[in-house]
């Protein structure tokens, strides 16, 4: 699959078909994951996968916005050392994007191998982070379904092009590409 | 028809069930308001996967949960939804005022 093309039909799969799918396929989602690009190079992030039965429902009572039981669930996990910078103590907010550009690899990676996934943002951070036995180190960013598509819905409608891109200046050209 | 349900198995299913809309409630103090409508969905078409896996649906709750199904896996339109759902609760009372005439 060419990569724009997989960029512009990947859908948010919420339904599955109860299909399982195999740790190759998972190892493959994971090492696109880790290819992500991060600031200083520092992988600010841990992977947890989930593929057990009985794991998956319990996380999915811990976790509303998992709407259908998935075959498998990666959480994404911001490490917070490397996450920090030494110098302040707080967090770098760059070390969130590339824990997006890891989410982003794995749901692309997903799409070109005709799985569907859909990121998860509302669980119970406390009550997951028990489930899956976090160290304080790492912090529960974001979980990501995946399994065979069940339904794969229309494209959302976006917002217009003239609304949100801009040449040389905010409110330049109003998204036209001539000078 | 006679219907046998596993009992420990329709407990865990239950005990699951509950974490969830407990889950629900706690996040829904910081989410949309509109979550609240689909977490509802939702709970509706876990409780009737539920059924379905104990043997305990009939033709018109397995029809509701698959129109529920489809109303999950679509985007969040708040007014299809709305259109969508008050659809469903008259053709629930339909089949409510059929059961009703029938007992």
């Amino acid at each position: 699959m060419e990569t724009i093309n997989a960029i512009m039909t990947r859908r948010s799969i919420r339904a599955f078909t109860g299909d399982p799918i195999s740790k190759d396929t998972l190892d493959v989602l994971l090492s696109a994951a880790v290819a992500a690009p991060s600031g200083g190079n520092r992988q600010p992030w841990t992977f947890i996968v989930l593929c057990n039965q009985k794991r998956l429902k319990a996380l999915r009572s811990l976790a509303p916005g998992m709407i259908d039981m998935p075959a498998a669930v990666v959480a994404l996990c911001l490490d917070i050392p490397r996450a920090t910078i030494k110098e302040k103590g707080d967090i770098d907010e760059m070390a969130w994007l590339d824990l997006g550009a890891a989410m982003q690899n794995i749901l692309l990676a997903a799409h070109d191998l005709n799985l569907g996934a859909c990121p998860v943002g509302s669980f119970h951070e406390q009550g997951v982070s028990a489930l899956l036995n976090l160290p304080p180190h790492l912090k529960l960013a974001l979980l990501i379904a995946i399994g065979i598509p069940a339904i794969k819905p229309a494209a959302p409608i976006k917002r217009p092009f003239e609304e949100v891109v801009f040449f040389e200046e905010y409110g330049g050209n109003g998204g036209s590409r001539d000078a | 028809m006679e219907v046998t349900v596993d009992q420990e198995m329709l407990k865990d299913d239950l005990f699951y069930l509950t974490g969830y809309m407990l889950t629900s409630a706690s996040n829904l103090y910081d989410e949309p308001a509109e979550y609240g409508v689909f977490r509802l969905v939702d709970a509706t078409e876990r409780l009737l996967a539920i059924m379905a896996a104990h043997g305990l649906m009939d033709d018109y709750l397995m029809h509701l949960r698959g129109e529920l199904r489809e109303e999950k896996a679509g985007s969040m339109d708040s007014a299809r939804q709305k259109a969508t759902i008050h659809r469903m609760v008259m053709e629930y009372t339909s089949e409510l005022q059929r059961r009703l005439v029938n007992e």
